[in-house]
C-alpha cells in the first residue's frame, strides 16, 4: 500500500450488481495495472472508498483474495456517499484506500465446522470469508450458512446461493421476516431460526454479522446452544474517517475498531465497554 | 550543554536563527489574546508566565489542511499531493505543558501501525525552545499531572529566567547548534545555581502522579459523568483548545475546474454527530457518553494505548469553558482514592 495512508488509489467501477432495491455490489479494478496484480487483503478487512467531491465511506471487502484482480464492496443506500455511489455507472472512477483492520483468524479454524449466520447487508463481510473457505474447501469441515433478511427481495448475493448450496458438504438455510407468494423457505427471524436448527457447538466456529439487534439475539441464542464465547466471531461497524487509528472516532473503550477490529470474538466483545 | 543568553541579546539570537528557521512564538494580538505567531528580532516573543490561549498544535496539526487534490483531468484522473515543503521552524517560548503536548501528539501520529505523513513532515521540521514557566496562572495544574522541568528538558533548548538573562540548556544536537550563536556567552556557576533554585522550586511542587493508577480509577459507571453532562453544553471548546486533542474529520470540497480538494479539519468527540452513522445509529447518543469518552480517553484509554497521560495540565479547558466545568474537580472526583486527591479546584 502507498506510503501515504490517506491517499487513495484510483479504480474504475467495472460492474454494478443490483442485489436488493437498496443495495448494490460494486466490482472495481485499480487503474494501475501493477497494483491490480499485486493488491491483496484478508477476509474481514475493510477499505475506504472515495467518491471525489462527496467524500469517503467505509466498506468491508466482500470479495475474496482467492479471486484476485477485482475488489468488491456492497453498498446500502443510507447517506451521502452511498447515494453518490448508487448514482454511479460502470466506467466511473472511485478512490480506494486500504486494506485496513484485522481479519477473521481462518488459519486457526482449519479442520473445524463453520457456521455462518448473516442478516441483510451483514452478509457482505461473511461472503468474503465464505467464498475464501469454499476456495480452500479441503481446509475446513462442513460449512453451514443461515442467512435472513426482511423479505425475499432483501436477500443479497442471490445469484450465488446455488454455488454455495452445491459446494461439497455445505448447506444454506434461508429465512425472511415476511414471505411472499413465491417464497418457499423459512419465515421467521434469524435468531429464532437458529434455535430451530439447533446446530451443535462441537468443534464449530460461528461467525455472525447483521443489524446490531440481530447480532445481540444471535449471540444470546448461540450461548443457549452452548457455544463458548471463544467459538463466536463477529465484525463490527463504527463510523470511521481515517481508518488508521488517528482521527479518534471509532474507538470502543481502548480499542479502535479500525486497528484492533473490525473482527472480534464474543470473548473479546465481553471485555469491551458496551458502547457499540 | 548550558549557555547564558542576556535578555538584551534575545533579539540578536532571533536575528541569527531567522536565517535558518521560520520563527514562531507567543505574541499578543491587539485585543490582548495571545497565540503562537511569527516572531522576529523586531517582534519578540513574549517570554513570561502567561500561557497563550491557542496551543502549539496548530504548527504540527493545522486546524484545516489539504491532504491532496483530485484532478479529473481529461479522462486521465490523478491525485496531486499538496505543494510545498515543510519549512524548518523554530518555536520559541513554549511552556513546559506545550512541550509535553507534542510528546503526546507524537505518540498518536508517529507511533503505531501507521505514521501520519503530514504530521511527521511538520514535526520533523520543528525545533523547540521551552520557557520554564513558573506555572502560576490560576487555571494551571501541570505539576499535578507531571514534572514541568522534565517536560522542559524534552525541548531542544530550555530557557530558564535568572533575572537579567536566561540560562539556556540544550538537550539535543539541534539545540546545541542553536547555542552556537554568538549572542550566547558562557554561564557561570552562580548563574547555574540560580537556575537550579528555579528548577528545584518547580520540582518540589510536582505532586506524585501515576498515570496507570489514575487510569485504573476512571470508572465506566462513574456518577460524575451525569454531573458533568448536566452542565456541559457540548460546545467542544475544551477539545479545540486542548493541546493534545487530535480528533479530525475528512471532507471534500469541489474547487475550480472540477478539481476536488480533500482536506482534514479539526473535530471533536463532543459533537452529537461525531459517531452517528449513516443509517442513524449513534453509539454515543447523549452528552453523558460523550463527556465520558473525552475524559476517559485523556486519563485512561491513551495511557493504555500510548503509555502517556493525555492531559498536560495546561488549564486551557478550565479557563475557557463557558459553563466553568473544571477538569481539576472532575479529575479529583473521578480518581479520589487513587493518589490524585490533590488535583482540586
Amino acid at each position: 500500500m502507498a506510503a501515504n495512508p490517506y491517499q487513495p488509489e484510483l479504480a474504475t467501477v467495472e460492474e454494478i450488481i443490483e442485489e436488493t432495491p437498496d443495495t448494490r455490489t460494486f466490482r472495481a479494478v485499480f487503474r494501475d495495472p501493477e497494483l491490480r496484480e499485486s493488491f491483496t487483503y484478508e477476509p474481514g478487512q475493510f477499505q475506504e472508498v472515495s467518491v471525489f467531491g462527496v467524500g469517503e465511506a467505509t466498506f468491508c471487502l466482500t470479495s475474496t483474495p482467492t479471486r484476485p484482480g477485482v475488489v468488491e464492496f456492497s453498498v446500502k443506500q443510507v447517506g451521502q456517499v452511498t447515494t453518490a455511489l448508487h448514482e454511479m455507472s460502470p466506467g466511473d472512477v472511485v478512490g480506494i484506500r486500504g486494506p485496513f483492520g484485522n481479519w477473521f483468524p481462518y488459519e486457526e479454524w482449519k479442520g473445524k465446522k463453520l457456521l455462518f449466520i448473516g442478516g441483510g447487508i451483514g452478509m457482505a463481510p461473511l461472503r468474503s470469508l465464505l467464498n475464501f473457505c469454499l476456495d480452500n474447501r479441503a481446509d475446513y469441515g462442513p460449512i453451514d450458512l443461515i442467512y435472513g433478511a426482511r423479505s425475499p427481495q432483501d436477500l443479497c448475493f442471490r445469484n450465488e446461493f446455488d454455488a454455495w448450496r452445491s459446494a461439497p458438504d455445505s448447506r444454506v438455510f434461508l429465512t425472511v421476516d415476511r414471505g411472499d407468494e413465491t417464497w418457499q423457505g423459512n419465515v421467521g427471524f434469524v435468531p429464532a431460526y437458529l434455535m430451530d436448527l439447533a446446530p451443535s457447538p462441537e468443534n464449530t466456529i460461528a461467525i455472525t454479522c447483521g443489524p446490531p439487534i440481530m447480532i445481540k439475539y444471535v449471540l444470546e441464542s448461540l450461548e443457549k446452544l452452548h457455544f463458548q464465547p471463544e467459538q463466536i466471531y463477529t465484525t463490527l461497524e463504527m463510523k470511521m474517517k481515517c481508518g488508521i487509528g488517528k482521527c479518534g472516532r471509532c474507538n470502543i473503550g481502548e480499542k479502535f475498531v479500525c486497528i484492533d477490529g473490525p473482527v472480534f470474538s464474543y470473548a473479546q466483545l465481553k471485555e469491551l465497554p458496551p458502547e457499540f | 550543554m548550558d549557555k547564558l543568553l542576556p535578555k538584551t541579546a534575545l533579539k540578536d539570537w532571533l536575528e541569527w536563527a531567522s536565517t535558518r528557521y521560520h520563527l514562531l512564538g507567543p505574541v499578543e494580538a491587539e485585543d490582548g489574546s495571545r497565540s503562537f505567531a511569527a516572531v522576529s528580532a523586531d517582534r519578540l516573543p513574549a517570554l513570561d508566565n502567561r500561557r497563550q490561549c491557542a496551543s502549539p498544535k496548530e504548527a504540527v496539526l493545522p486546524s484545516c489542511e489539504t491532504l491532496f487534490t483530485f484532478d479529473p483531468g481529461d479522462g486521465q484522473p490523478r491525485l496531486v499531493p499538496p505543494g510545498g515543503e515543510f519549512a524548518p521552524t523554530l518555536m520559541v517560548g513554549m511552556k513546559p505543558c506545550d512541550v509535553r503536548s507534542l510528546e503526546v501528539l507524537d505518540r498518536v501520529f508517529l507511533d503505531g501501525r501507521f505514521q501520519d505523513p503530514y504530521y511527521a513532515g511538520r514535526r520533523k521540521s520543528l525545533v523547540t525552545v521551552a520557557y520554564v514557566c513558573e506555572s502560576k496562572r490560576w487555571s494551571c495544574f501541570c505539576s499535578s499531572v507531571g514534572d514541568p522541568i522534565e517536560w522542559s528538558l524534552a525541548a531542544d533548548v530550555a530557557l530558564t529566567d535568572v533575572g537579567e538573562a536566561y540560562v539556556a540548556t540544550a538537550n539535543t544536537p539541534a539545540g546545541e547548534e542553536l547555542l552556537g550563536c554568538p549572542a550566547f556567552r558562557d554561564v557561570s556557576a552562580d548563574e547555574l545555581a540560580t537556575r537550579d533554585i528555579v528548577w528545584n522550586a518547580l520540582r518540589e511542587r510536582a505532586e506524585p502522579f501515576d498515570p496507570e493508577k489514575v487510569a485504573a480509577g476512571v470508572d465506566w459507571e462513574e456518577p460524575a459523568w451525569d454531573a458533568i453532562a448536566e452542565k456541559c453544553i457540548g460546545c467542544g471548546v475544551c477539545s479545540f483548545l486542548c493541546p493534545t486533542c487530535t480528533c479530525f474529520d475528512i471532507q471534500d470540497e469541489t474547487i475550480a475546474g472540477g478539481k476536488v480538494e480533500r482536506y482534514r479539519v479539526r473535530d471533536t468527540c463532543q459533537f452529537c454527530d461525531f459517531t452517528k452513522m449513516g443509517h442513524g445509529h449513534n453509539p454515543r447518543p447523549s452528552r453523558r457518553e460523550r463527556v465520558r469518552q473525552r475524559i476517559s480517553h485523556k486519563f485512561k484509554y491513551i495511557v493504555h494505548q500510548c503509555g502517556i497521560c493525555g492531559c498536560v495540565g495546561c488549564g486551557r479547558c478550565v479557563e475557557l469553558c463557558p459553563v466553568n466545568a473544571d477538569l481539576r474537580g472532575v479529575l479529583s472526583e473521578i480518581v479520589s482514592g487513587n493518589g490524585c486527591e490533590s488535583v482540586s479546584a
